[in-house]
């Protein structure tokens, strides 16, 4: 049996910090972000990056980023990297795969030509 | 209470904070004060000075340097009434009538009279010679040096029972001036020149008025949280053998504040603060978040031992300090908006974020696992799947079985 004040105490929490929820919980597609309140006092910690990355905010005269904030933004580079390699494999892969294509095409048609040119 | 508060100040010099702490300490029934600071600092004065603005001269001092008898705290029987009648009649000592109960180097008193007075703040009673005497509403006032050469160790669920601990300095070259001044204007006796300032029906009134003071949740959560962040142990240390830091090492929480908690605080400690909230609320119309964490300099020295202590008031307020980040962080996390959400409904999306938030927190991860086990019992996930068997963590616990 939960305390009616703990509950309170969520909900107040909850609409201190608000967590936007984009789309229905009970759907599969749905999406959960948060912003700070207006109202609270700006804080220059490594938020702000993460605002910026994130949410598009403007970046602020000095920009901290806190160990865990480096740590976030060096695995989503790395992931970005690797991402970007396979992405240039696959593109190398793809344009073998046209030239291919274009070949055999080409080589198709002439050989249509070369099937109708003796009957004229 | 503004007037008792400004006629300790006129009397009292330095210390301003501690006669503000044992005033609002004084908006509840029963309340006790333990004044702890080194020889000849004004323990004794302050205590007296506080007693008597409230009960006049109806104070009665019980003095650890003094031979302490058990008829002297507690009761006789009435020799007349044996001899001539053969009736076992007790006549209760004044310090059990007494509304206003003073305390003297608590620490040389014995522990026969330790235990009787225990007794009496735990129960509200004291017994002798098979009769027992119901204790009315009270005020309590102690001091004690513990580092004088002449004490007894007293168990500490006998301190537990102090709301407050308040700790004195010695003054500053200007104060030492101001006291001077202050010994000659009132004859050199401070404590003699004290007025009853109000009745103790007057204070009865204002503890009946605070305890009807409905505290907002957030406060109160503050209140518990704070005090859950000195007790929470994912490895259980209340109830391990071995303690802090032994007990941590490898854990994941070891740079948390639980890893600087040897034994951790009693819920006495959440009602302490409560009742000095309320009492704030009620004198002074406000209490935000930072008098919380400035309370709690009064009602955590004497409950808590920490793993390594230099200076136990610079130790806590470090510990208060991050106490502080701590907060600030969980709001940065969202996570109590994300656990309101996960009790309303499970949701995967939001499980996942709950879980990364619960990483960086004891008390939320407490908060989880308990939802986690009621998804295991209605089938939502598997057992496999939750943080506390992918984590090793487990729920405070009696004897290995969770409440």
């Amino acid at each position: 049996m939960e305390s009616e004040k703990y509950r309170r105490f969520l909900e107040q929490q909850a609409r201190r910090n608000p967590v936007r929820i984009e789309g229905s919980l009970a759907s599969e597609r749905f999406r959960v972000s948060w912003e700070d309140n207006e109202d609270r006092a700006a804080l220059n910690t490594s938020s702000d990056i993460l605002d910026s990355v994130y949410f598009g905010k403007d970046m602020q005269e000095t920009v901290v980023v806190d160990r865990k904030a480096a740590a976030l933004l060096q695995d989503r580079l790395r992931g970005l990297e690797e991402e970007n390699i396979r992405v240039r494999k696959r593109l190398k892969l793809m344009k073998f795969i046209s030239g291919a294509l274009l070949l055999s095409v080409a080589l198709i048609s002439i050989a249509f030509l070369g099937g109708f040119l003796p009957q004229i | 209470m503004k007037d008792l508060e400004r006629e300790i100040g006129s009397r009292f010099v330095g210390n301003e904070e501690a006669i503000s702490a044992l005033i609002l300490n004084q908006l509840h029934p029963r309340s006790t004060t333990l004044i702890r600071a080194s020889r000849g600092v004004g323990k004794s004065t302050l205590m007296l000075l506080a007693l008597k603005g409230i009960c006049g001269n109806g104070l009665v001092v019980v003095s650890g340097a003094s031979e302490v008898k058990r008829g002297e705290v507690v009761g006789r029987l009435h020799i007349p009434s044996l001899e001539k009648e053969g009736i076992e009649k007790v006549l209760w000592a004044a310090f059990v009538k007494s509304r206003g109960k003073a305390l003297d180097e608590v620490n040389r008193l014995n522990p026969y009279t330790t235990a009787n007075i225990h007794h009496l703040m735990q129960f509200g009673e004291v017994w002798a010679y098979g009769e027992k005497a119901k204790v009315e509403d009270y005020v309590m006032v102690a001091n004690e040096n513990p580092m004088d050469a002449t004490s007894f160790i007293h168990p500490p669920p006998f301190y537990d029972r102090f709301d407050i601990c308040l700790f004195l300095r010695s003054l500053t070259l200007s104060e030492k001036f101001r006291l001077q001044e202050l010994l000659e204007k009132y004859d050199w006796n401070l404590v003699e020149s004290m007025p009853q300032v109000l009745s103790f029906e007057e204070i009865e009134e204002a503890r009946k008025e605070v305890s009807e003071i409905e505290l907002d949740p957030t406060l109160v959560g503050y209140i518990n949280l704070l005090v859950r962040d000195f007790q929470a142990c994912i490895r259980d240390k209340e109830e391990s053998e071995i303690k802090p830091p032994a007990l941590c090492e490898g854990c994941h929480f070891i740079r948390d504040i639980c890893g600087r908690v040897k034994d951790p605080l009693s819920e006495r400690a959440t009602v302490a603060l409560t009742h000095l909230v309320k009492a704030s609320k009620w004198l002074r119309g406000t209490c935000e978040f930072e008098d919380i964490l400035h309370m709690a300099l009064w009602v955590l020295p004497h409950r808590l031992t920490l793993v390594r202590t230099r200076n136990i008031l610079g130790d806590l307020q470090d510990l208060l300090e991050r106490e502080k980040v701590k907060m600030a962080d969980r709001d940065l996390r969202r996570q109590w908006p994300l656990l309101n959400e996960l009790m309303k409904e499970s949701n995967r999306t939001v499980y996942r974020l709950a879980r990364e938030a619960a990483v960086e927190d004891v008390a939320f991860a407490e908060e989880l696992i308990r939802l986690e086990e009621k998804w295991v019992r209605e089938g939502v996930v598997k057992q496999d799947e939750t943080l506390s068997v992918q984590m090793g963590w487990k729920r405070p616990s009696y004897q290995g079985v969770s409440f």
